[in-house]
């Protein structure tokens, strides 16, 4: 692991390390309950999203290609809308609690990150050598990143059912409903799950003359946009309380991470018919 | 579980959603099975029965109101879902003995006959989406048409427009390829069974689609500098009954670093440093002389050659004293000896004079008075040798040679590393490693491709220093000119295509589909016909607008 990350790039470092330097200081927010803590904390994660930024910018130039090839590089970008994400829900809903689980599953992922590094930059197969792989790419991480959020909310709902307030919220002193969090932050990544599958499919219809092969990660892209959607139902459900809600979305959430983790465990990956793609 | 009762008095719950989905998929599962056994007769029984129960099922007032609640809705996206997750855990359309072999006789019996063998193709998966275009028909026909409601009604009737587009293509459409040769023509298309890879029919076109050319190129190469570190733990013997060792796994990769000379490197976890000193895109030792070569006895003469032939360019050294050294045969671009003597004596004089034509073609060199003969068919012509200038023997005049040194004493001359040209012919890397504190050695590396050897395994340590290049191994395009002919032979379209740029015409597209890395004439062409597709895209863009407008068109908070 110190081998794996003593051989990564300066930026790379740089990143990893101000990441690990936000969720320090979000945990001393937890103890030390002042303000000006929390702040410098959310100051602390902005500058990772910077560098972050950095990185997968010099890595875009670097490589001449968009840095969505690879399983390292998916992970790198993966911290990088997380990090968006969380961001502007904190701004928004004044709550470090998000900050605080988004930096550390950051810190987990760069770690993570680091048994998968890339020891060459690989270059593109011509299927993936077009614009239309950036928009479907960008959504599908936006929704993760949302939805991986929406998730943490979830738990924290299930933890606090009745809210949080005092010094866990920034600036205002009013309770936060982590279910009303859990539904704004899940909304939007339903959005851009859905818009995210459709560009797939017409991508692939481009690429592989195919809109839809039945293709393993293809029908878990489906399967997790079904119980997503099937979340925004239940939520019409009048007898069904949040907690319940909850739920769903957390088995949402373990959906996309078989989705984007999982596929090699499947016994029909072998079957997979994208012939020139590596996933 | 008792819902809430609805406008009208009945009281929605997920039992009686469930029950409609699960009559459902039992009837759709009887119908094909009975389909698969008894024919037609019984066919039109069974799906006549099928309908109408269903119909009546949908029909009677009790499920008409189960169909537009959210307990079906949430049921019937589930039942999708898990059976989407069945078919990604049982192999799908695979070859019928493939199955039976990954699930045993009777294993791949039961699956069968549940239709798990092909799930997205089964009718009962059908009749899961049938089930929700009625839902989605019916919650978007009760709910109130206005303005505010457009993104609910958008984002539940696209997916009317996704699945009519879908099952158009998929009894109107096809999916297939045209296999051809640069040159060849044809309008016979090899159809895929279904949404799988296997062709199962063919068809043809009106009109003809001719490969004019195949191009297929992969990416340059991209030279690097590798640190690899062998696996010290697996060195020892580890099988007892068959005395063997275990295969040494081969070493991994551990760093890729770019060619920039001079800038030290550390080996993490030892007192190891490396630096590039040059690296040579085309190796080849520079030769230098004393420049007083005429003072020089003769104690060891020899001559070299550049040369520059189709089949690959090289450098020639003829050494006269050493017997082993002094003449070669050369098929590749004359088919003749090349010799070199210091002088030309009687007996080499007289050995061509007396050719004839049916003696061997050979070119002379001397040293002393820088004299080339060449022995053509019997036929003997000269000319002078001059140092650093081009000449070309007679018949051969594709290759082009060129001196570099003719010289008395070959232990005066001066071997010096350099780079023959700049293009990435012969790549070498020469190397300074050193321990800390320690004077360095130097290495020359050269990529695995050239031949054994070019590696440098750090004498003392698990590290070895490579030069390779992986990228020149990916495929960075094939591109096929394809032009559409018609019945009386003309040319009406033509058009280069690539991967994700296919070419449309009447209703089909032809896409890159497929390559053969043996065959660098062939070009599979996907071709696809499907009248659906305008009404899949349209389905999507809806979609998205509808889901983006109720969730943040401001009136949609009316809703929530």
């Amino acid at each position: 692991m110190l081998e794996s990350f003593y051989y990564t790039s300066i930026l790379f470092k740089v990143s990893a390390i101000s990441f690990l330097a936000t969720l320090i200081v979000y945990t001393i927010s937890l103890f030390i309950t002042k303000k000006s803590i929390a702040g410098i904390a959310l100051v602390f994660f902005i500058i990772s999203f910077l560098i972050t930024t950095v990185l997968i910018v010099n890595r875009w130039i670097d490589a001449g290609r968009p840095p969505f090839k690879s399983f390292y590089e998916s992970l790198i970008f993966a911290t990088w809308t997380i990090s968006l994400v969380s961001i502007v829900a904190e701004l928004k809903f004044k709550v470090k609690l998000i900050g605080l689980l988004s930096s550390l599953s950051i810190v987990g992922i760069f770690i993570f990150s680091l048994t998968k590094r890339d020891v060459e930059i690989i270059a593109l197969p011509p299927a993936l050598q077009t614009w239309m792989f950036i928009p479907h790419v960008i959504s599908y991480f936006l929704a993760y990143g949302a939805l991986f959020v929406a998730g943490i909310g979830a738990v924290l709902h299930l933890l606090y059912p009745a809210g949080i307030s005092s010094h866990h919220a920034l600036g205002k002193s009013d309770r936060l409903d982590f279910s009303v969090f859990t539904y704004q932050i899940a909304k939007f990544g339903f959005l851009f799950l859905t818009a995210g599958l459709l560009l797939g499919a017409w991508w692939g219809q481009n690429a592989w003359a195919n809109y839809w092969g039945w293709d393993p990660k293809e029908n878990w892209a489906f399967i997790t946009w079904l119980i997503f959607a099937a979340y925004l139902h239940c939520r019409n459900l009048p007898e069904w309380n949040s907690k319940k809600l909850s739920w769903v979305v957390i088995v949402g959430v373990l959906a996309i991470i078989f989705t984007y983790l999982g596929m090699d465990y499947l016994p029909t990956a072998n079957d997979s018919l994208h012939t020139y793609s590596s996933d | 579980m008792a819902g809430f009762p609805n406008t009208k008095g009945y009281f929605p719950s997920f039992g009686q959603a469930i029950m409609l989905i699960g009559v459902a998929v039992a009837g759709a599962l009887v119908l094909q099975q009975g389909h698969g056994r008894f024919g037609s007769m019984v066919d039109w029984t069974l799906a006549i029965g099928g309908i109408s129960g269903l119909a009546l099922l949908i029909y009677s007032k009790r499920f008409l109101h189960v169909i537009d609640s959210p307990y079906f809705a949430i049921s019937n996206l589930l039942a999708i879902a898990l059976a989407t997750i069945i078919g990604t855990f049982i192999s799908q359309t695979v070859p019928p003995e493939v199955f039976t072999e990954r699930y045993g006789e009777v294993g791949s019996q039961i699956l069968r006959v549940f239709q798990l063998d092909d799930v997205f193709h089964s009718w009962w998966y059908v009749s899961l989406f049938i089930l929700l275009l009625f839902s989605i028909i019916k919650i978007s026909w009760k709910k109130k048409w206005n303005r505010w409601n457009l993104g609910f009604h958008l984002a539940h009737l696209s997916p009317v427009l996704i699945l009519a587009g879908f099952w158009i293509d998929h009894f109107f459409g096809y999916r297939g390829i045209i296999q051809l040769e640069e040159g060849q023509q044809k309008n016979i298309v090899r159809l895929y069974a279904g949404l799988s890879n296997y062709i199962a029919d063919s068809t043809s076109l009106d009109f003809s689609i001719q490969l004019d050319d195949f191009d297929f190129q992969k990416y340059d190469p991209d030279y690097r500098m590798q640190i690899w570190k062998r696996d010290t733990s697996t060195q020892q013997p580890v099988s007892m009954t068959h005395g063997g060792h275990m295969p040494a796994k081969p070493p991994t990769i551990i760093a890729s670093l770019p060619l920039e000379p001079m800038k030290i490197r550390h080996i993490y976890g030892t007192d190891l440093y490396f630096r590039l000193k040059e690296f040579y895109p085309d190796f080849s030792f520079k030769y230098t002389y004393p420049l007083l070569a005429e003072e020089i006895e003769p104690v060891d003469p020899g001559i070299q050659i550049d040369i520059f032939s189709p089949e690959g360019d090289g450098t020639l050294q003829l050494l006269a004293n050493n017997p082993n050294r002094n003449k070669v045969m050369n098929d590749d671009f004359f088919g003749g000896w090349l010799e070199f003597y210091w002088e030309l004596t009687d007996e080499v004089k007289s050995s061509f004079e007396e050719a004839d034509s049916n003696s061997a073609n050979r070119v002379i060199f001397t040293g002393k008075d820088s004299m080339a003969y060449y022995v053509i068919n019997g036929k003997v012509t000269f000319g002078r040798l001059k140092v650093n200038e081009d000449f070309t023997i007679p018949g051969a005049a594709g290759t082009k040679l060129h001196i570099l040194h003719i010289f008395p004493d070959a232990s005066l001359l001066k071997a010096e590393p350099s780079s023959r040209t700049k293009e990435l012919k012969n790549p070498v890397a020469r190397v300074e490693i050193w321990h800390k504190g320690q004077s360095a050695q130097e290495a020359y590396i050269y990529p695995r491709s050239m031949g054994p050897g070019g590696q440098y395994s750090i004498p003392g340590s698990a590290f070895i220093l490579a030069l390779e290049s992986f990228k020149d191994q990916e495929s960075k395009y094939y591109k096929s000119d394809i032009s559409v002919v018609d019945r009386s032979g003309n040319v009406v379209k033509q058009r280069t295509i690539v991967v994700n740029e296919p070419l449309f015409y009447k209703g089909h597209r032809f896409y890159q589909t497929d390559y053969d890395p043996k065959n660098p004439a062939y070009s599979g062409i996907g071709v696809t016909h499907e009248p659906g597709l305008p009404l899949i895209y349209s389905g999507f863009y809806l979609l998205v607008i509808g889901v983006g407008l109720m969730f943040y068109a401001k009136a949609s908070s009316r809703l929530h």
